[in-house]
């Protein structure tokens, strides 16, 4: 589809740990006889995680950003793309154990992600076995008591043999961590990890992924459908549509000076009720999303997939997706429309 | 298992099992010491002879005992039921979860074999291979059973299987590094017990069943006894013609013993696992019928006209055998003509349950036990909604009130086409409308959220998310309701189509004047949305106060860490601190205040008196620290 | 609008295309069961102790008193085996008979051909199995409906239950005590038989009237020991629909209760028990199999009771192959009836 072979944005000095370059997949659909269908669920994306780093990847539901995730945990074979783990390509036939060792998972549902049939301490105890951080006996129960102290499910006695239905919702996603952290991993991926909770413990998972990266330096992938959330706690931030990435830069860059025209729009509808005097949908001068909706991914709009919405589309846009435009400190953005901006040197186009 | 054994059915059941267990198991003892009789010992003198002190259950045409050769037979047919089940469900288990859990090729191999042998009538197959070895026992019988029986389970088992393998703690679990053959038995396997526990039991009475058919037609072997010979060798001597009823009966009612009393098990099992089927229980059944006769018809007047709807003192309770378990307590609450109140909460804050009382949809086991819901229409004709029957209720419906849901892809019937689900309702509530004016009404309807009018012979599927969406809200707006009640409407689609939805909504709201209740999670979206809010906490309106006052002055300590639990988009970003703990468990709600235990400013008493919602300026909150003080004075962070 | 989706025109088209794909796809299933039957047919008598073919050979000979023609000895090979050939020249053989229609001969009734048995019975088991298979299904999917509207009453709580039970009490039993309680004691039906023999055969009313009449306990034997099975399994589909939040909207919209139950909860219910139809037919066959046993009706279970007891292979095979392929057809039928049924015509597995 486009060849841009561009490297994702980078802090300078900094080595990632886990890196995609290029990873695009195709999922077949239908099956059985007859011609199959695939969906184009991700296209050309470059992300970079580095130590002490949350990178939040934001779109909408069918963006891209679950199962861009989902191939970094290797859930996936991309169709193609690298994965470079310590900057060297990741080996397909390569033993899981040993990408898992550094790079582990927490899921969007915490009902779903612990086994209803297992106590707590059975999650936490079996990674620490399989990857001999602890032997048995006695420094495991320790070590499963630091781990829930870690995860400030406190006291810890109190948590280590209930069952996953006698946890609320926001206890069961620190089980979540905790047993991603017993693996002792460098990298932590977080799949909507706050979007089933009740809003008022959203913050404590939050803050908590802040303290991993800080006090840990854990390289974080926090995808997400919530922008201020990432805002909240995110260095750096990818947006996609449509399997593709549209634009990347710090968090606070893009979202409080979006470029692209699908970002203006996403970031537009979020509601702010900090900014209800100037734009209220309930007064009739307030900004009106353009009507349309994603595309169908089977058969996805060639060159940037915004084209068919997007106001400022041209003929060019139908032809080739665009190579990113970089238009601050690591601000990138794939658009025809922002680099014939920046070209011609026009501040702020609206 | 434990429910399931409660279950007054199961354990008559379990009680049959175990009696014909033990007949299998002493049989022979029994034969020998207790009856002293040999079961194939034939004894001419004796020959067809009714229950007498001698035969308790009289003989045979050739003077066989009948009672010894009922007691024999117990093991020749468990033994056939056992081997059918216990091998069926091995089989089933490893060609079932082998299937569902590795996937890809080996999956569509192991599936179609599944079918194929699901599609053959197997009895005739089993008919046909018994014919070929005859004199077969009860153990071949039994595989042979087993080896065409599978089928059903396995396919099953994988399905099951399958939906396990693609739960994300089977996912984690092989993400931290769990082997496969580990994942699929200590992590899938275990929940898959239920499924297996039933795979035996019918497979044990298809074994017995099967069993006693083959014997019937004589392909079993000559010189065992089974209740199925017992029954082929009664009807080859014509024993109901000859009278001797006393031989055919006892083998055919034991067989519908055993089997039953299984069945029954496997029932109350299966409903144990699915306590969704079981309806409601005769305790709860009964406490309906107390509480309906409960509900007053006295005749209540509004406090304003301006008002389309006045909730007053409204509590619902969810009926269980354990207790009832509050989850509106005495809500009151008033929606103005054309306003648009927001009602904000939690999972658990009973905004749900608020909604469907309101619309009079309470679902069972919730029942509203007190208080009432005050309607007024446009010619000033006020209804009390909560002690009006289903059929008084009917005609109201939709037309005074509509409703729109969280998700469009479930609220609209599947198999219907859109329009039709338009017709219907039009049709119901003005039976002079023809099909074409219904037709034209409905092409409006949709034109009015962008919908093309040829979209209506569309069925929902056929549509995307946001367009069954507006679709839904089209519908709600289909009889020009005063009151449209929406749960979440745009909790299910994406950021952008939530700000097209509402736009729109606000427009035909400005449009046609009908007030709206909108429930969400979401505050920040109410504030922007909403003239009023409500904020619940465990059942109870906490606080209730003008949109923009909700943001910028809650009063309430709850009200406030909601708010500060949304990071905010253009403000500087500061460090923020949820709300410590989580929302109670209103099967055991907290004393006093039910937000005391997580409440940064409790004091002495907070956690033993309920306080009152009261009136402050245009704010009414529901806590102790405003009793007798000026609020105005009050500063809360 | 909704420039980047397809109109609602091609989506219909879309939706009706997969549709037929759908049982496209079926049909080539069932094309591969009914060559795994046949081919079944060729190993089970090669994989039995003894040689059936040597076997049948010498009974034809003992029947007829003179040594069997080399046809009938190639006929015979090619079914049962037990030649010097390899078994691929065998198969070969073998599929060449059965596409010509060559079942081989009887030989309990030497030299009748077994197609001529077959077919002569035929026509009565899918008379028999498709008229009570129907009713079964209406009966038991009606009482399912109304359990399932009220789950947790009186008539549910009883019911229900009961129909658990049904589905344990053999059939051959019931057939007979039918056969003893209304046949004898009370003579209202005949006691054996498919027709009555004393009326010529044709499109009569009398003898319409006569095949009624003898079929009637059969057929109502096997409803008595089926009908249960959907009454569970609609009930609880009913149960399950009513819970949806479809039929919570059609409350609000103030529909009357009998166009809910009908229209959004039954309608929806029923789905999944056709599906289970073409699951269970197999099963009803065999219990059909052992019910005209009983009443001594003409069909495919009364000629493969006889085959079986008197060692007949060629007919037992015949009546296999054929049984599959009728029960092929039905499934067929009500695959096709589902997907007329659900708009949506998705694959469930």
């Amino acid at each position: 589809m486009t060849t841009n072979a561009t490297l994702p944005p980078r802090r300078s000095g900094e080595q990632p740990v886990l890196e995609a370059v290029n990873l695009k997949i195709n999922f077949p659909v239908g099956g059985g006889l007859g011609k199959n269908q695939v969906v184009h669920a991700l296209d050309a994306a470059s992300v970079a995680l580095t130590p002490g780093k949350i990178t939040a990847v934001v779109g909408e539901s069918g963006s891209g950003k679950t199962t861009l995730a989902r191939l970094f945990a290797r859930m996936y074979q991309p169709t193609s793309g690298t994965i470079l783990l310590d900057e060297v390509p990741v080996d397909s036939k390569k033993l899981g154990r040993d990408y898992n060792r550094a790079v582990q998972m927490v899921f969007q549902d915490p009902f779903g992600s612990l086994n209803s049939m297992k106590t707590v301490r059975h999650h936490l105890q079996r990674p620490l076995l399989i990857h001999g951080h602890a032997k048995r006996g006695q420094a495991v129960e320790q070590r499963i008591h630091e781990l829930l102290e870690k995860v400030k499910l406190t006291p810890t006695i109190d948590f280590i043999d209930k069952m996953p239905h006698q946890l609320s919702g926001g206890q069961r996603q620190r089980v979540s961590i905790a047993r991603a952290l017993a693996v002792e991993p460098r990298v932590l991926l977080a799949d909507e990890p706050i979007s089933m909770l009740d809003v008022s413990m959203r913050l404590d998972i939050l803050n908590l992924l802040i303290e991993l990266r800080d006090v840990d330096q854990l390289a974080i992938l926090y995808i997400t459908h919530d922008i201020a959330s990432a805002r909240y706690l995110a260095d750096d931030i990818h947006v996609m549509y449509a399997g593709q990435i549209v634009e990347s830069g710090s968090a606070q860059e893009v979202i409080n000076g979006p470029r692209h025209p699908y970002t203006r729009e996403l970031i537009g509808a979020v509601p702010d009720p900090d900014k209800l005097r100037e734009n209220n949908l309930r007064s009739s001068h307030a900004e009106r999303p353009a009507p349309g909706e994603p595309p169908n991914l089977i058969t996805p709009p060639s060159g940037c997939r915004f084209t068919p919405r997007c106001p400022f589309a041209t003929a060019a846009c139908s032809e080739a997706f665009p190579s990113a435009t970089e238009i601050g400190d690591r601000h990138q953005v794939a658009c025809y429309w922002v680099a014939n901006q920046k070209s011609s040197s026009c501040p702020d186009p609206v | 298992m434990r429910n399931a054994l409660s279950d007054r059915r199961a354990q008559a059941g379990l009680l049959i099992a175990l009696f014909f267990t033990a007949i299998a198991i002493f049989g022979p003892l029994i034969n020998e010491h207790v009856l002293h009789q040999n079961p194939l010992a034939i004894d001419l003198e004796a020959f067809g002879q009714p229950p007498s002190s001698a035969h308790l259950l009289g003989t045979t045409s050739s003077g066989q005992d009948v009672l010894a050769q009922l007691i024999a037979g117990a093991s020749q047919s468990m033994i056939a039921g056992l081997v059918a089940a216990l091998l069926g469900t091995a089989i089933a288990i490893i060609i079932g979860v082998t299937a569902g859990t590795l996937g890809g090729r080996i999956d569509s191999a192991l599936t179609a074999v599944t079918n194929i042998f699901l599609t053959l009538p197997g009895f005739a197959l089993i008919l046909i291979v018994a014919g070929y070895t005859s004199n077969a026992g009860p153990v071949l019988i039994g595989t042979i059973i087993a080896v065409f029986g599978w089928a059903g389970g396995s396919r099953a088992l994988r399905a099951q299987s399958l939906s396990l393998r693609n739960r994300d703690f089977v996912q984690a679990s092989r993400m931290i590094g769990e082997s496969r053959i580990r994942v699929v038995i200590v992590e899938v396997l275990p929940h898959l017990t239920g499924w297996v526990t039933v795979m035996l039991l019918m497979g044990f009475v298809g074994g017995i069943l099967s069993e006693a058919g083959l014997a019937f037609l004589g392909l079993s072997g000559v010189d065992t006894v089974s209740w199925g010979t017992m029954i082929s060798q009664a009807q080859a001597q014509n024993a109901l013609l000859g009278g001797m009823w006393w031989w055919f009966a006892p083998p055919g009612l034991c067989i519908v013993a055993l089997g039953g009393s299984v069945a029954l098990i496997n029932f109350a099992l299966d409903q144990s696992y699915n306590p969704r089927l079981s309806g409601l229980s005769r305790g709860q059944l009964n406490a309906f019928q107390k509480i309906k006769k409960r509900v007053q018809r006295t005749p209540k007047s509004p406090q304003s006209s301006e008002n389309v709807l006045e909730i007053s003192g409204l509590t619902v309770e969810y009926v269980t055998d354990r207790g009832n378990v509050v989850a509106c307590k005495q809500v009151s609450l008033n929606v103005r003509r054309g306003e648009i109140v927001g009602l904000a909460g939690e999972s658990g804050s009973g905004k749900s349950t608020l909604l469907t009382s309101l619309v009079r949809l309470d679902r069972p086991p919730a029942v509203t036990t007190s208080g009432s819901v005050l309607f007024t229409d446009r010619q000033g004709k006020t209804t009390d909604l909560v002690s009006q029957s289903e059929a008084e209720l009917r005609p109201l419906r939709w037309t005074s009130i509509s409703l729109v849901l969280q998700s469009a892809m479930t609220a609209l019937n599947p198999v219907m086409r859109l329009g039709d689900q338009f017709i219907d309702v039009l049709q119901t509530h003005d039976t002079t409308l023809s099909k074409a004016a219904a037709q034209k009404k409905t092409h409006e309807l949709l034109k009015n959220v962008g919908i093309a009018p040829n979209r209506s012979n569309s069925y929902p599927h056929e549509m995307s998310g946001g367009m069954r969406q507006r679709a839904t809200i089209a519908l709600a707006l289909a009889c020009d309701p005063e009151l449209v009640v929406m749960d979440e409407p745009t909790t299910a689609v994406d950021v952008v189509m939530q700000r097209q939805i509402l736009a729109n909504v606000l427009d035909l709201q400005r449009k046609f004047g009908f007030a709206i209740v909108f429930v969400t999670h979401d505050l920040s979206l109410l504030v922007e949305i909403a003239d009023r809010i409500a904020i619940m906490y465990a059942g109870k309106i906490i606080e209730v106060a003008a949109a923009e006052e909700i943001w910028n002055a809650p009063q309430h300590p709850y009200t406030v860490g909601l708010r500060d639990s949304f990071p905010p988009l253009s403000q500087t970003t500061v460090s923020l601190r949820g709300i410590p703990g989580a929302p109670p468990d209103l099967r055991n709600p907290p004393s006093g205040c039910s937000f005391h235990p997580r409440c940064p400013l409790k004091f002495d008493g907070c956690d033993r008196d309920e306080p009152e919602l009261l009136q402050i300026g245009e704010t009414s909150v529901a806590c102790h620290q405003y009793e007798g003080a000026n609020p105005k004075e009050m500063v809360i962070q | 609008m909704v420039k980047s989706r397809p109109d609602a025109a091609v989506v219909k088209l879309v939706a009706s295309h997969q549709g037929l794909r759908r049982l496209g796809r079926r049909l080539g299933f069932y094309l591969m069961v009914a060559a795994v039957a046949i081919t079944l047919n060729f190993i089970i008598p090669r994989l039995m102790p003894g040689d059936p073919g040597t076997q049948l050979l010498l009974k034809i000979q003992q029947t007829t008193g003179i040594a069997p023609s080399e046809e009938t000895v190639k006929n015979v090979r090619a079914l049962f085996g037990g030649d010097d050939q390899n078994l691929a020249a065998q198969y070969l053989t073998y599929l060449g008979q059965i596409f010509q229609g060559n079942l081989g001969v009887s030989t309990s009734q030497y030299p009748t051909p077994v197609s001529e048995l077959v077919f002569a019975a035929l026509p009565w088991t899918v008379l028999l199995v498709g008229i009570s298979t129907v009713l079964a299904f209406a009966i038991g999917v009606t009482i399912g409906i109304s359990l399932g509207w009220k789950a947790g009453g009186r008539a549910d709580s009883f019911f229900t239950p009961a129909a658990a039970i049904l589905g344990s009490i053999p059939y051959f039993w019931v057939a007979v005590l039918a056969v003893w309680f209304f046949a004898i004691i009370l003579g209202w039906f005949p006691i054996a038989g498919g027709y009555d023999p004393s009326i010529v055969p044709g499109f009569s009313l009398l003898y319409v009237l006569g095949i009624l009449k003898f079929g009637f306990l059969p057929a109502a034997t096997i409803i008595f020991s089926t009908f249960g099975g959907w009454v569970i399994g609609q009930r609880n589909m009913m149960v399950t629909t009513l819970g949806e939040d479809y039929i919570l909207l059609a409350k609000a919209k103030g529909l009357s209760p009998r166009r809910i139950m009908f229209r959004y909860a039954a309608r929806n219910a029923i789905l999944p028990s056709f599906t289970g139809l073409a699951l269970s037919i197999a099963g009803i066959v065999a219990g059909a199999l052992l019910t005209e046993v009983v009443f001594g009706y003409p069909g495919m279970g009364s000629l493969l009771f006889r085959a079986v007891t008197e060692r007949d292979y060629p007919v037992m095979q015949a009546v296999f192959l054929l049984t599959t392929f009728a029960v092929l057809i039905a499934n067929f039928i009500a695959d096709s009836t589902y997907a007329l049924l659900d708009p949506r015509t998705r694959e469930d597995g």
